[in-house]
């Protein structure tokens, strides 16, 4: 049984009428003096129980009345009739992705989930035919099902640690229905409500069936995980100074939260983070070398992101030889990062080269170059001659003009660079499909990029001259850490954690020249002789690389990959539907989900028989009042001044 | 053509009528002599109280006075001599509590106090026609102010102007006042009460029966307002006791029947605690003329 328009059962409130009527008559119908009034009373007295019954019978009719009038303007529907209908073909998409093993109270949210497509089965007839879909075991076979059978197939699925992708669900939900016999078809989405559940995903097409997205219910709890780890304070961290590490934890409830730092498993620093959710911690200083390390909190109800690895590189202050004439904006810049202990200007055994004239000398090999491109742009096709020399498959070629473009943050280098423009009148022109580049333009121009000379030397090459006429980065305050990081020889490894960005599981390694195994998190040890890239990274942690002598080359830390953080963020069912460009709905009514189809399968209407019984029930009420047994109240109320209440005081 | 009302019988006349005519003893002078006129006897024949004494006969006396008894014993025409001045004394007792002060119809029916003092005033009235010592005594719980039994014209004015005056007030009780009217009359003598009768029905009646028994001629007059005898009106209404301030509310409609009912139950029940003990139970609409009341009165009276 049930509704097709739920809110006029709101009418219902009219019954307080008769009632209050019937209970609370404050209506004065004024005093008349009456002297016989012991006569009134005695024949009061003799009716009052016949009134009362009578008064409660005409209650009754009135207030049958309007609830079948109200029930018929809801459209009751009662479960006679149904099978007229074809048998209705549903597909029930169910969230057991990693976000519906997160407990609340005592039960997953899967166990929520599960009780939603229970109501919504038994919403079904015997003939109907039910698909589960569970969104996070992909392409397992759906076949039709029974409500009976999908009960009982519902109540076996289990969480998985995969990130559903309900765009893609949805669409196969609705590749299976098409060309299913005619009735109505309904594709029903449990959803765990989490945001995270359509990222990435493009904009999908609208499904050919309607689709009802259906919550759990119940709240999510509080989740969150480290978003990011960076090491060196915006500065690459050197050997012989104190390390520090910033942690940023995302999610909820972040304020407050224990923050460890583990290096080499041991615990070097804790502390808690403010409102923010973010943490500074100062370490000691380390030597040069390696620092395997990670940052964790305490594991939380799902998210696998509460432990984070890194790996450091710190080195001593970089010897930095700059053989050619600088800008003196740029002379400046260098001297206060020597005179900072930033870096080691030297002439002769440098591991930096600074170059800003069209020639390019040989180095010794592992050297960094830096190169500039020339102030004079008539110089530029020797650069880019020499620039062939080296073997780097980039040119800086001459711009259109004066225009100007803002450089885009990157990963590592100060966050000022986002204020910085650089003109177009150099450009960094390389091959389709070149990697390498460490920074671009906000319109995706590489600006900075870095690459191998045969050798094995590294190089840098920057896209516009450190002049003013180029580039208002020497003029800004980004100029000194930009300088910093530049000068820093690339460590193998990146020090510093962003949401998005690094190597995730899953994702291929690179690996460095040399090496011939690779170790993984949980110990497994993988040749890699002659590869350039490693693959088998599934597992987050640490992975050790090591050369044909068993020496350890390189550490990378490896993070959880995105689709498996578990990210409890919820949204909104209605933002979820959006997603859809149309055909999907949320089921904004708790129980919208056990009416699927709207009650054109659940019955026949009866409006027009409660209309009937309605009318029926005036002809009663007319009848009885035209025969007396309506009369309002026959004797509601005796009071006495003197003797209140009593009858017995005026019979005799 | 239209008979003017002052051309009538006042006893015949309607009270809505008689009311717009005149004071009240010019109104009960009129009842009285109308009532008269309409007998075909004079009033002194027959209606005289208590026998005084024989005397010889005289050509032209009534041979329906002569003593036959007298006549065997004695060989002599005796007729019997009646006393018709003052010999019966007859105590009206006018209920003036506040239930009196009420008509169903204000605008046209007089007030049941306003009938009562009529009634009492012809009733004292007729009764001084025949040489009786009336008294009256207005009562509400009890008796305001004894006027005593006497007789003459000088006391029937005072007699009228007493029961022009009274107003209404105070709660009905006829039990007290009947018992001092029993102590009043030393001989046996009349007690008419004229009341809604709106009080304790065993109390009252138990008084009324108490004079019948001590040899006095007893006449309830009950007063009833048609709006009394017939609940008028429709819907919802709260009706308020003017003396108790007792309120009901009920739903007219729905009780009209079941009060019908209820005020015939109520005079039957008077009447069956009265009649038996010889007591004249007298029902008297106040929206009918006076004249069978009058005619009610004075077969009563006759009966002595």
């Amino acid at each position: 049984m049930t509704v097709l328009a739920p809110l006029l059962l709101l009418a219902g409130a009219a019954l307080v009428v008769p009632l209050w009527l019937h209970l609370h008559r404050s209506r004065d119908p004024g005093t008349h003096a009456f002297p016989a009034i012991r006569y009134l009373v005695r024949s009061v007295e003799a009716e009052r129980r016949s009134f009362r019954y009578r008064e409660l019978l005409l209650l009754l009719v009135r207030c049958a009345i309007i609830l079948l009038l109200v029930l018929a303007g809801a459209r009751l529907v009662l479960p006679v009739g149904g099978g007229l209908h074809p048998p209705a073909q549903v597909v029930l998409v169910v969230d057991n992705g990693i976000h519906s093993g997160a407990v609340v109270g005592t039960e997953t949210l899967l166990d929520h989930l599960v009780r939603r497509g229970e109501e919504s089965l038994a919403a079904l007839g015997p003939l109907d035919r039910v698909r589960i879909v569970a969104a996070g075991e992909p392409w397992r076979p759906a076949l039709p099902l029974s409500p009976t059978e999908a009960v009982d197939a519902l109540r076996g699925l289990e969480s998985t640690g995969v990130l559903p992708r309900l765009a893609q669900v949805v669409e196969r939900a609705d590749a299976l229905l098409e060309g299913t016999s005619e009735g109505p078809r309904r594709i029903i989405v449990l959803t765990t409500g989490v945001a995270e559940t359509l990222l990435d995903s493009s904009p999908p097409e609208p499904p050919g069936v309607s689709v009802l997205l259906v919550n759990s219910g119940v709240d999510l709890p509080e989740n969150r995980g480290i978003a990011s780890v960076e090491v060196g304070d915006g500065l690459v961290p050197r050997a012989g100074e104190p390390l520090v590490i910033s942690v940023h934890l995302a999610g909820t409830g972040v304020a407050d939260i224990p923050v460890r730092i583990r290096i080499d498993d041991e615990l070097a620093g804790a502390g808690r983070t403010d409102d923010t959710g973010r943490v500074r911690l100062e370490l000691p200083p380390f030597g040069e070398g390696v620092l395997v390390g990670s940052a964790e909190i305490d594991p939380d109800a799902l998210r696998t992101d509460d432990r984070r690895p890194f790996v450091v590189h710190l080195r001593s202050a970089p010897r930095v030889a700059t053989p050619d004439p600088l800008h003196p904006y740029l002379e400046d810049a260098l001297e206060t990062l020597h005179d900072a202990g930033r870096i080691v200007r030297v002439t002769t055994g440098a591991e930096v080269v600074l170059h800003t004239a069209p020639e390019i000398p040989a180095v010794d090999p592992g050297v960094l170059r830096i190169l500039l491109p020339p102030g004079d742009l008539s110089l530029l096709p020797a650069f880019n001659r020499s620039l062939e020399t080296v073997g780097l498959p980039w040119r800086v070629e001459a711009g259109g003009g004066d225009a100007r473009r803002v450089l885009a943050p990157a990963p590592g280098f100060p966050a000022g660079l986002g204020e910085v423009e650089v003109t177009d009148r150099t450009l960094l022109v390389g091959p389709p499909g070149e990697s390498g580049v460490e920074l671009g333009t906000a319109g995706g121009d590489p600006w900075l990029v870095r690459g191998d000379s045969p050798d094995g030397s590294p190089v840098r090459l920057l896209g516009s001259p450190l002049d003013p006429a180029f580039t208002d980065l020497p003029l800004s305050a980004a100029m000194i850490p930009f300088l910093d990081r530049l000068l820093a020889p690339p460590t193998w490894g990146a020090g510093e954690v962003r949401e998005g960005l690094g190597l995730r599981a899953g994702t291929a390694m690179e690996l460095p020249p040399g090496a011939a195994t690779v170790q993984r998190p949980d110990g497994q040890r993988i040749a890699v002789d002659g590869l350039r890239r490693f693959h088998d990274t599934g597992i987050p942690g640490h992975y050790e690389i090591f050369d044909s002598g068993g020496r350890g080359q390189a550490s990378q830390a490896v993070q959880v990959p995105r689709e498996a953080v578990g990210e409890l963020t919820s949204t909104p069912l209605e933002t979820m539907a959006g997603h859809w460009p149309s055909g999907v709905t949320a089921a904004d009514d708790p129980g919208a989900h056990t009416d699927p189809f709207g009650g054109e399968r659940r019955g026949r209407e009866v409006a027009t028989a409660l209309l009937l019984g309605a009318l029926l029930l005036l002809l009663v009420e007319g009848i009885l009042v035209r025969t007396g047994a309506a009369n309002r109240s026959a004797a509601v109320s005796l009071s006495s001044p003197s003797e209140p209440g009593t009858l017995g005081s005026r019979r005799s | 053509m239209a008979t003017s009302p002052l051309s009538r019988r006042g006893d015949l006349l309607d009270p809505e009528v008689l009311a717009a005519l005149g004071p009240l003893d010019l109104l009960a002078r009129r009842v009285v002599s109308g009532f008269l006129l309409g007998m075909h006897r004079s009033a002194r024949h027959g209606l005289s109280g208590e026998f005084a004494e024989l005397r010889p006969y005289r050509p032209g006396d009534d041979l329906r006075q002569v003593d036959w008894r007298m006549v065997g014993r004695s060989d002599r025409f005796f007729v019997k001599q009646f006393d018709e001045d003052t010999h019966l004394g007859a105590y009206l007792l006018l209920d003036v509590s506040a239930s009196m002060e009420w008509s169903s119809r204000p605008d046209d029916l007089p007030t049941k106090l306003w009938y009562g003092r009529l009634l009492t005033a012809a009733f004292g009235l007729l009764l001084f026609r025949q040489g009786d010592r009336v008294g009256f005594g207005p009562f509400d719980e009890e008796v305001r102010e004894w006027l005593p039994a006497r007789g003459g014209g000088r006391h029937e004015s005072r007699f009228l102007r007493r029961v022009a005056e009274v107003e209404a007030g105070g709660r009905s009780g006829a039990s007290l006042p009947l018992r001092e009217s029993a102590l009043r009359l030393r001989r046996a003598g009349m007690v008419i009460l004229v009341s809604d009768l709106l009080m304790d029905p065993g109390e009252t009646a138990s008084a009324l029966r108490y004079l019948a028994h001590r040899g006095h001629q007893v006449i309830a007059v009950h007063l009833l307002d048609p709006g009394e005898r017939e609940l008028e009106g429709s819907g919802l209404r709260r009706f308020r006791d003017p003396e108790t301030g007792d309120e009901v509310r009920v739903e007219v409609r729905a009780v009209r029947e079941a009060y019908r009912r209820s005020v015939t139950e109520a005079v039957e029940e008077w009447r069956r605690a009265l009649v038996p003990s010889g007591i004249d139970y007298l029902q008297v609409d106040t929206s009918e003329p006076f004249a069978p009341a009058l005619r009610a009165l004075l077969r009563s009276r006759s009966r002595r």
